[in-house]
């Protein structure tokens, strides 16, 4: 039940005498302007030059002067176009169906442009396109003023015909010397693209493409040959699983190339009763961890235990393999996966092609029907084994020629050096390569490719779905696609386009209009896969994985994925969802563990988290100066690190944050950390906009309560004493109600249960609504700008916490009993922006009236009337306003989105871009909204429900944020509203907030 | 505005019998046909392809009573197609410039008599009914000097104050301390308020008049050619922004019209107003003489008449398309301007305003039924500020 819960959201808070938490707690603004401290003294105040009086009268001539120099207007300019494109209405966006593509996401997208300029990413929703965080923020890179701007050969600019020739020419020296030519890429998964190289490889014999994965998933991969036959990566359809069980697998993260959030979600319907229950068992805390109905912690070494337990216990094998902490439960949740039989999976992370075979042999056991070996994806394609003999022959001198496309070896790779040591021995490096990076540093020549919303492309992420990149902007820069360069390489003077095109069978304008093809699963017999796996040898083999005191367990953060996109500052600023830490990586340990090793994490007076930093050596590779980051929930002996960070070449200055952990790839245990020999400033939002301790605002219920008990207990309504009868907090006023009933009125709905925290709502409020990016110091200062936050809230029950305390169990008694919660809280997300209240506080204490309430149920915030009295923000008891302390825009100190001709191209025109010393927020993105209802005034008609839209709601994969009009009473958010799980936030406090929340519903059955 | 109003009916009266007159003379001299009636036919209906002394779709048509049968044109010009059939010259004509001529049934002989005058005349000879007309863009011009007259009309402001102070000191001297007094009052009350009518009107550039890059004249466009606005600004219906033609709209016309042969106006001659095509073409990158476009052309940087701040969002769809208000409610009478000027104040009260003051007009629109039904039967309707009209955030976001 909800109300014996207790939130809190950072470890400073469980100390009890945190005089900081108060603090944090009572004030919007926390820094004093420090006036007292010059005005107070006299000496130094008539001292000082020039003196109060000259000042004043500065001033005064000063501002008599502006103001006559500001009587003229400027001169402003109207440039029509000379010949008008027919696509093109100036003011009116069109959008493209294509796909993004950059061999760590892959997705459905429709680009929005407007005069030829893509702004904005939105998933394809035909395509069953979903986005994520890094989807969404692709569109910046498109503008990325650090991008390569034309061919280069050794560090010098050339021209396209010049290097043509020069490596038209040693290509045929290479091939008569009888050596290699190696293309290494990323994962292409294009049809296209494949086929040419086939005939690249037909044309010149010794060619040899390898593929190399950033974040590898050879393991899975070659499992599923061994087990079928095929190199593939099996789907999963979460969306009639029963039991979920994830052994180290971020699947709502970038496990597998992602894209599994929708499945998960529409398997978790309350409402439905049939809700799937997922246990996760993992060393970090990760995304899937947060949202599991049960999360167990366990460390790397022992999570392959648990899971040859688990196939021992499901089909009572007895396979070698060793106790693990957990054994009861894993006992527990093989009867589940039993019960659950066809509806129940297994999936795992752990990077091993035994462990991934066992996963599937349970699978296999339990006859899942979850697992989907038809629709197979090619979300990842790298051969690890491939990469290792190519770096030997590179070395051995065999190979005469390397191509590089999409990939970054010389970053990702954990013996980069060696690599680059091959190179030497190899006659033509080429990188192509969208910037300067690592490796097209190193290589002879450099060779810009277009973004791929500047190219034309194919993809098949997954069998049957053919999907279609179509440019969406005229290439900024002098580029060339690889393709295209091959074909040229080749002799053909066919285009990549033509290539393409000769290529498809079907209706090819059809196709490019809706950005993808659903082709029939080809129904070829496939020959009978005899699989010659002998999973005895397989437990053989697993049992002898090495445990350590202490393990490293590498992952992806959402925001930076695999590093490609390090100089996006969208990404950069976007808190990580469990640790809100942005513009860094670091080690993540669980509080016992640093309590061991005498390791704290302190908060600043202003809020901000100050670390301390460690040297951290696994197997002999050292990277020094790692701070750490003490999470909750990390599984004792086991810290995490993010991979991703670290860019040193092609990016600029303030987004080269953090390390590079591929250094440690090949290598989990044996990890040592040196003394403790640095402080760490971290740019951590997490008690950024506290609302004032108040912690209930966060609601859960378990299902069986949800389907059983009364709501009016786990949702319990605040009520006022009115006329000496309890009345709901809504219903007493202290204002005249305003009448609603005519037009709109504006409703947005989040579901706690189907927020799974990812974060793209974010990116896609930043791109909306040119949010502006303020760097990692103002996080620090807890200036940033985020409309839309996601408050993570770590949860307990009180009456285990107090037992813990009791009981003063064996770790316990080294430190605070309050603690031990720490050890594995129970996480919750709750998206918070505006919540447009119909009784705004903010309303009535704006001297200037800049901030008031639309007839439509929006809080409005005129910009150009707002003064910056911050009176608003004070007031307001959710902590989600933003004040612009500085100009983001066009200042030299703040270079991330708004200084370069570049970046500014991704504004949106319909939205002001806000100056200094005014207040911003949320404003249901009411540019959207307005436009809906203008189109359907022109075309005379109602609007239906699904067409108001935000531009979070929009990217939200799995449907938490519903928008739209409760006056239209057939509308789903106006049965939401009334939903016998919806409340407001702080009812008590009787705003009547126009945004309400589904209470959280957890499967926490035993 | 009444004043300039009245001006311009006497100047257009005036004009109408001047040309009357002219008519009349030309009519008496000329008998039967008249040229200047021709002249209008022939810009009507020939000038698309025909010039008088130059080669243009079709040959020039200067001389042509001298060349062929009169007979013979009639039979041309009622259906050249037709009369290729059996005319060996006609059929040369067409070999000779590849594109049949649109039929003219339309015209009877009496008109084609009028064009052939013209085109023997030439300008030339009905040259005074020009000259006539030149007189107007001067009323027009005068007319743009009464309104930045009013504009500066702010001189007698510190005269009155200076008799303020004048009377106190006055008062003062006299020891009439009490109406030296009331007059300080009155003394500052008037500064203040002269004051703030000045800073009220700091960034209101009604009147503003840039000079453009190229004399365009909307009087000629849509006044005298009757060009509708949106064939031009074509994206008013559809978008937030008018729209300026890009230069392939500008060449839908000026591909064939590449002189001015309209009344004159302001100081220009036609050379002057020549010269101002010209730019056009050289925007578009169209060649007149190699009739054929050369080049990739340039865009024309035009200064811009109305500009709103960056922090307001105005629609221009929402008040054409569906408030279907004209476009000289907000711009005045643009067709009778050689340069456009600033006609509102584009202040926030005079949007305010008209946003109080303008009923919406729900019946026509399926956008109002449901939760507005409700509102069409009251007897006073509903004006756009009671829609929401009136709240800072439909206009600034």
């Amino acid at each position: 039940m909800a109300s014996n819960k207790k939130y809190w959201v950072s470890t400073e808070e469980l100390k009890k005498d945190s005089s900081l938490i108060e603090n944090l707690n009572q004030k919007e603004f926390l820094e004093e302007i420090p006036t007292d401290e010059f005005l107070g003294d006299k000496d130094t105040l008539e001292a000082s030059e020039p003196s109060r009086r000259d000042f004043l009268k500065y001033v005064g001539f000063s501002t008599a002067a502006a103001t006559l120099a500001s009587c003229e207007g400027p001169v402003r300019k109207a440039i029509p176009y000379v010949i008008k494109p027919e696509d093109i209405t100036p003011g009116v966006a069109n959008y493209y169906a294509t796909t993004m593509f950059d061999g760590f996401d892959f997705a459905n997208i429709l680009v929005k442009t407007r005069e030829g300029r893509p702004i904005k990413i939105e998933p394809n929703k035909e395509a069953g396109g979903s986005t994520n965080a890094r989807v969404q923020a692709s569109v910046l890179s498109l503008y990325d003023n650090a991008r390569l701007k034309g061919p280069k050969y050794k560090g010098e600019k050339i021209s396209w015909e010049d290097l043509d020739k020069n490596i038209t020419s040693e290509l045929s020296k290479v091939f008569a010397s009888g050596k290699e030519v190696v293309l290494l890429t990323g994962t292409c998964a294009s049809p296209s693209t494949h086929k040419l190289m086939m005939q690249f490889q037909e044309k010149f014999g010794k060619v040899r493409h390898v593929v190399h994965d950033a974040v590898s998933e050879s393991a899975a991969l070659d499992a599923y040959e061994a087990m079928y036959g095929e190199r593939m990566l099996p789907n999963y359809d979460f969306s009639t699983a029963k039991t979920i069980v994830s052994i180290g697998a971020d699947f709502l993260g970038d496990w597998q190339g992602g894209g599994f959030d929708r499945g998960y979600m529409q398997g978790r319907k309350p409402e439905s009763g049939a809700m799937s229950q997922h246990i996760q068992l993992e060393a970090n805390m990760s995304l899937t961890g947060a949202n599991a109905d049960k999360r167990i912690t366990l460390k790397p070494s022992e999570q392959v235990f648990a899971l040859v337990n688990l196939y021992n216990a499901v089909t009572g094998r007895k396979l070698l393999s060793k106790a693990t902490p957990v054994d009861d439960a894993i006992k527990d949740i093989a009867t589940k996966l039993k019960k659950a039989g066809s509806k129940g999976v297994v999936v795992t992370g752990i990077q091993d092609k035994n462990a991934q075979i066992l996963a599937l042999a349970i699978n296999d056991a339990l006859g899942s029907t979850i697992i989907d070996k038809v629709n197979t994806k090619n979300t990842r394609h790298g051969n690890d084994a491939e990469v290792a003999s190519l770096i030997k022959d590179m070395k051995a001198g065999k190979v005469g020629a390397l191509l590089t496309y999409n990939t970054n070896p010389v970053y990702t790779l954990a013996n980069s050096a060696t690599f680059v040591d091959g190179l030497s021995n190899v006659g033509l490096t080429v990188a192509f390569s969208m910037s300067e990076n690592e490796t097209a540093k190193t290589m002879q020549y450099a060779l810009a490719v277009p973004h791929y919303l500047e190219s034309w492309g194919d993809v098949m992420h997954q069998k049957g779905h053919y999907s279609i990149i179509q440019p969406t902007i005229k290439p900024l820069f002098y580029t060339r696609q690889f393709q295209d360069s091959i074909l040229k390489w080749m002799g053909s003077d066919q285009t990549f386009y033509d290539f393409m095109q000769t290529n498809f069978t079907g209706d090819w304008n059809k196709a490019i209009h809706d950005g993808f093809v659903k082709m029939d699963s080809e129904t070829e017999e496939k020959e009978a896969f005899e699989s010659k796996v002998d999973l005895n040898t397989v437990g053989r083999v697993l049992a002898k994985t090495k445990s350590s005191e202490l393990e490293l367990a590498l992952y992806t953060k959402i925001s930076m994925g695999d590093g490609q996109m390090a100089n996006n500052p969208w990404l950069q600023e976007m808190p990580d969802p469990i640790t809100r830490a942005s513009w860094d990586n670091y080690l993540t340990m669980s509080p016992a563990d640093a309590a061991e090793r005498g390791i704290v994490n302190s908060t600043a007076d202003n809020g901000a988290l100050d670390g301390e930093t460690v040297d951290v050596t696994v197997d002999g590779v050292t990277i020094n100066n790692i701070p750490v980051y003490i999470q909750p929930g990390q599984a004792k002996g086991s810290v995490g690190l993010a991979l991703g960070y670290g860019r040193k070449e092609g990016v600029k200055e303030e987004m080269s944050q953090g390390v590079n952990a591929y250094a440690f790839k090949n290598t989990t245990s044996n990890v040592i950390l040196s003394a403790v020999n640095g402080k760490h400033e971290f740019a951590c939002v997490q008690l950024h906009h506290t609302l004032a301790g108040r912690h209930d605002i966060l609601k859960e219920v378990s299902l069986e309560d949800y389907i059983n008990g009364d709501s009016h207990e786990w949702n319990h309504k605040h009520k006022y004493s009115l006329d000496h009868q309890g009345v709901d907090a809504s219903k007493v006023d202290l204002w005249e109600e305003v009448d609603r009933s005519t037009g709109h009125h504006f409703n947005l709905s989040i579901d706690l249960t189907a927020c799974t925290g990812c974060g793209a709502c974010i990116i896609a409020c930043h791109a909306e609504n040119n949010v502006a990016v303020v760097g990692k110091s103002e996080i620090r200062n807890s200036r940033d700008m985020h409309w839309l936050r996601i408050d993570r809230y770590y949860s307990s029950e009180v009456a285990s916490r107090e037992a813990a305390k009791e009981e003063g169990l064996g770790r316990v008694e080294t430190y605070h009993g309050l603690e031990r919660v720490a050890d594995n809280p129970q996480v919750a997300f709750q998206p918070v922006m505006c919540q447009h209240c119909n009784h705004a506080p903010c309303e009535t204490v704006c001297p200037v009236a800049a901030t008031s309430h639309g007839k439509q149920g929006q809080n409005q915030m005129a910009y150009n009337r707002c003064v910056g009295t911050r009176y608003c923000a004070n007031n307001c008891p959710y902590r989600v306003r933003r004040f612009n302390w500085f100009r983001y825009n066009e200042n030299d100190e703040f270079d991330y989105t708004m200084n370069d001709d570049y970046s500014k191209m991704v504004l949106n025109p319909d939205v002001v871009v806000r100056s200094r010393g005014v207040m911003e927020k949320c404003s249901l993105c009411i540019q959207m909204t307005q436009a809906t209802i203008l189109e359907a005034k022109k075309e005379g008609r109602p609007i239906k429900d699904g067409e108001f839209q935000t531009a979070c709601m929009n990217a939200c994969n799995t449907d938490a944020m519903i928008f739209g009009d409760v006056n239209d009473k057939e509308s789903k958010v106006a049965a939401l509203a009334e939903d016998k799980r919806a409340y407001h936030l702080l009812d008590f406090v009787g705003t009547k907030p126009n945004v309400v929340y589904q209470v959280k519903v957890r499967n926490e059955e035993a | 505005m009444d004043i300039v109003h009245k001006s311009n009916l006497i100047s257009k009266l005036t004009s109408f019998v001047f040309t009357l007159f002219l008519l009349f003379t030309i009519s008496l001299t000329a008998q039967d046909t008249d040229p200047a009636k021709g002249k209008k036919l022939f810009n009507a209906h020939c000038a698309a392809c025909h010039r008088l002394d130059t080669k243009l779709l079709g040959p020039p048509l200067s001389g042509v009573e001298d060349r062929r049968d009169k007979e013979w044109i009639y039979q041309f010009v009622e259906n050249s197609d037709e009369f290729m059939k059996t005319d060996a010259e006609a059929k040369a004509l067409f070999d000779e410039y590849k594109i049949p001529m649109t039929p003219f049934p339309q015209l009877s002989h009496k008109d084609i008599d009028d064009i052939i005058a013209y085109t023997t005349v030439g300008d030339a000879g009905i040259e005074s009914v020009a000259e006539v007309v030149t007189e107007q863009p001067k009323i027009i011009n005068e007319r743009y000097e009464e309104l930045t007259a009013t504009k500066s009309n702010w001189w007698w402001q510190p005269i009155v104050l200076l008799f303020l102070i004048g009377l106190i000191f006055l008062f003062a001297k006299l020891k009439l301390n009490l109406l030296a007094i009331f007059f300080t009052i009155i003394m500052l009350f008037s500064t203040a308020y002269f004051l703030f009518a000045y800073l009220m009107q700091i960034g209101v550039d009604t009147g503003y008049k840039p000079i453009q890059p190229i004399q365009f004249s909307h009087k000629v466009h849509a006044g005298d050619n009757g060009i509708d606005c949106e064939y031009c600004h074509s994206s008013a219906k559809h978008s937030r922004t008018s729209g300026i033609p890009t230069s392939n709209v500008c060449m839908n016309c000026h591909k064939l019209i590449t002189e001015y042969n309209g009344d004159l106006f302001g100081d220009y001659t036609k050379e002057d107003l020549d010269a101002e095509i010209a730019k056009v073409h050289a925007a578009a990158g169209w060649e007149p003489s190699e009739f054929a476009y050369t080049s990739e052309g340039k865009a024309v940087e035009w200064t811009r008449v109305h500009n709103l701040p960056d922090f307001v969002y105005y629609n221009h769809s929402q008040h054409v398309s569906v408030a279907g208000l004209e476009c000289q409610t907000c711009h005045g009478p643009v067709e009778e301007m050689h340069i456009v000027e600033q006609y509102s104040p584009l202040t926030m009260d005079w949007c305010i305003s008209c946003h109080q003051d303008t009923n919406v007009n729900m019946d026509d629109n399926g956008y109002y039924a449901g939760t507005y039904e409700h509102l069409k039967d009251t007897h006073k309707g509903a004006t756009v500020a009671d829609m929401g009209g009136r709240e800072c955030g439909k206009c600034h976001y």
